[in-house]
């Protein structure tokens, strides 16, 4: 990520997650993330990797729930080892952090922002905290 | 049902029905000043406040799938 998208980045997300949100190992293309702290309505917060990858923002970033740890599904199967699924929109996870779907390669642009992804993955979030209330697939809230 | 249930449960149906493509009297946004998603009735918008964002379009443009 050039500088002057990395400023407008951390000022979105400064604006919007204000001590909620890092940067994390800027210089090292192997691992630089944005480290983000999400919050459901229901109160449960969540801890969220989003790697972004050399070619950001040509391409799209990865999102991995950290905190909860090996989250469950309502029957308790660990989502990781139910990646990847179709109906609870999970992407391959790294060990047993789940990775979240969030935009398709066809809404993909350079021009959304780490703001927007972080976004979307409290949406997934709350649909997954439906998903725990109702048993309904996260399918049933999100639009594929 | 608690109150943060309903809170849940109110997203949920939100998400749902905009999920099955019904056009609804609500509106999802986030308030960066709690950090949450909430909904809100699109009559109860006095004026858009500009702290907000509206998410209806983020939620509804897609999610990915697994290959």
């Amino acid at each position: 990520m050039d500088s002057t998208r990395y400023r407008i980045e951390k000022t979105i997300l400064e604006q919007n997650f204000s001590r909620r949100s890092a940067f994390v190992d800027r210089y090292n293309p192997e691992t630089f993330s944005l480290r983000v702290g999400l919050k459901c309505s229901s109160g449960q917060a969540y801890q969220l990797r989003i790697r972004i990858p050399p070619d950001y923002p040509n391409s799209i970033p990865r999102a991995y729930v950290m905190t909860p740890a090996d989250l469950r599904d309502r029957a308790g199967q660990s989502l990781a080892q139910r990646s990847p699924s179709h109906d609870m929109h999970l992407l391959s996870p790294d060990g047993n952090q789940i990775q979240l779907c969030h935009y398709k390669p066809a809404n993909w642009h350079p021009n959304v922002t780490l703001y927007k992804v972080a976004l979307k993955c409290l949406v997934w979030l709350e649909a997954y905290e439906n998903h725990m209330l109702t048993g309904k697939p996260i399918d049933h809230f999100l639009h594929s | 049902m608690s109150t943060k249930n309903s809170k849940t449960a109110a997203l949920g149906e939100e998400l749902a029905s905009q999920n099955a493509g019904h056009v609804t009297e609500n509106t999802l946004q986030f308030d960066p000043r709690t950090g949450e998603l909430v909904v809100v009735n699109k009559q109860d918008l006095k004026a858009l406040d500009p702290d907000v964002t509206v998410v209806d379009q983020i939620a509804t443009d897609g999610f990915a799938l697994p290959h």
